[in-house]
């Protein structure tokens, strides 16, 4: 099952030749931030690449060699639940050939942003849901303003493509697509993959701490100019339990 | 998914039409918990306990574009275009998203909003409504015990009586779920038909929704099943005249309370 979580942000690792030990880069969203899980996105040899961790309280390697073919973010998504020290974490690709070191790993770091985040009732039963629709015009086309969405709650944005969204339009794959959330000037979510938002043949499903985002902030990037003038749909899962 | 009592709502999708209202009687008054579809995939062919009409098949859903549209009695739109494929389950998987309104809708102001772009004149989908018709028992999937039933089948279409099968002795007992375990390559489908003493409903329960095979569960309320008005309905597309009777399997039916 998944964790709450309540941010997600994408690091790209390149891969070096000669170099067998590759440390992740610093990020200062990351930095001090409780790690729920961390996936790998459409990696090559992925089972000669190990993650090792170090946690920053203790500065033990608590996680180490963990094959990175562990961290495709299936239903049985691993629990890190630690506050990881990035920049003395590292890859290990001594495995892989040199001629296949090139090109780069993304890992999304799925993790804790208290300034995001609030409490899920405990008795959470109610949900509303509404559609999320956003008509690509560019490489980054930003969500229109939502006054129906303003500060709710969310607890899951759920990608679907029929193939006309409800106002009639075509809609696109979710493929060279990638999701910014923001909340003033945090990017909480960013450049998540929209194929992790693709949740109907889940069994677990993500789960989304109450996050509150800025619609005018946020955006959707897309490396695929054919998909320009068709839309992203999603529908919205938004708490509505009665306030206690 | 704990459930209590469920209503099997046909949902006709026309070519020249583009809405279709979720008015229905036995709904009325009624708090609503959580909704479920049904369809064939491929050649698991899944025929309404209705008339025997086949169910659109998933790959045809794309054709559809269909919305889900909840309104409250205060007018509220809690559930607003919501793709109806993501609650849409075919027969071999579970894979569909669990939703939970557990309110009261004005159903007749409700609808469903769809686009028929398909080459038949009309679709057919079953829409489950779960809903409750009183508190729900605090829930605990501890075993206190099992019992086991075979049912054999002797037509594709036919209603068979539970109470030919369960012991008198077991039918004071709160059903807690029930699992089948069908191979899907012997085409044998059908429906649980049940009452409960207390007044619940599961009309049509499909067996694939409680089949073992499915990695979302579904549980019941602690039904005290009524096995002399509960059935076993069996919808099957296969020709029984033409087959071997030893090819015929029985529907195994796991009670466990």
């Amino acid at each position: 099952m998944k964790k709450l979580i309540s941010g997600a942000i994408n690091i790209e690792v390149k891969l070096q030749q000669g170099v067998n030990r590759i440390f992740f880069p610093d990020n200062s969203v990351l930095r001090g931030k409780r790690i729920k899980h961390i996936s790998v996105y459409k990696a090559q040899n992925d089972h000669a690449a190990f993650v090792t961790l170090k946690e920053l309280n203790t500065q033990t390697e608590l996680i180490k060699s963990l094959p990175i073919k562990l961290l495709h973010f299936s239903d049985h998504a691993l629990f890190i639940n630690k506050i990881v020290d990035l920049p003395h974490s590292y890859i290990d690709i001594s495995q892989i050939t040199e001629a296949q070191k090139v090109g780069s790993y993304t890992f999304i770091f799925w993790y804790d942003e208290p300034a995001i985040w609030s409490k899920i009732p405990e008795k959470n039963n109610r949900t509303e849901i509404h559609p999320i629709e956003i008509k690509l015009s560019g490489p980054k086309t930003y969500f229109a303003e939502n006054r129906d969405l303003h500060n709710k709650k969310f607890q899951n944005l759920i990608f679907s493509m029929p193939n006309f969204t409800p106002m009639g339009n075509e809609t696109t794959s979710y493929l060279n697509c990638f999701l910014t959330l923001c909340k003033d000037n945090l990017e909480f979510i960013q450049r998540v993959p929209l194929e992790y938002f693709v949740q109907g043949g889940n069994d677990y499903q993500l789960r989304l701490q109450n996050i509150t985002f800025d619609f005018q902030r946020s955006y959707i990037e897309t490396t695929a100019p054919g998909d320009y003038g068709k839309s992203i749909f999603f529908n919205a899962i938004i708490d509505d339990n009665k306030k206690k | 998914m704990i459930i209590q009592n469920a209503a099997c709502i046909p949902v006709y999708l026309y070519k020249d039409n583009y809405r279709i209202s979720l008015h229905n009687e036995k709904l009325k008054g009624k708090k609503i918990n959580a909704m479920l579809g049904l369809t064939s995939e491929g050649d698991q062919i899944i025929l309404s306990p209705y008339n025997m009409e086949r169910l659109v098949s998933t790959s045809d859903l794309n054709n559809l574009s269909m919305y889900l549209n909840l309104i409250d009695f205060k007018g509220r739109q809690t559930v607003n275009d919501l793709d109806l494929r993501q609650i849409t389950s075919p027969p071999e998987q579970s894979e569909y998203l669990e939703i939970f309104l557990n309110q009261h809708f004005n159903l007749e102001n409700s609808y469903i909003s769809y686009k028929n772009i398909g080459n038949t004149e009309s679709e057919l989908i079953l829409l489950y409504i779960f809903y409750q018709t009183r508190k729900f028992n605090k829930f605990n999937d501890e075993i206190n015990g099992t019992f086991t039933i075979s049912i054999d089948t002797t037509s594709n279409n036919e209603n068979i009586k539970l109470s030919n099968y369960v012991d008198r002795t077991l039918s004071k007992l709160p059903i807690k779920q029930i699992i089948t375990q069908m191979n899907y390559d012997e085409l044998s489908y059908g429906y649980l038909d049940i009452i409960g003493k207390n007044g619940e409903r599961l009309e049509y329960l499909p067996l694939y929704f409680i089949n073992d095979y499915r990695s979302k569960e579904i549980y019941l309320d602690g039904i005290v099943i009524d096995f002399e008005k509960s059935f076993y309905c069996n919808r099957n597309i296969v020709d029984y005249s033409q087959m071997d009777p030893n090819d015929i399997n029985p529907i195994v039916l796991t009670f466990i309370y």
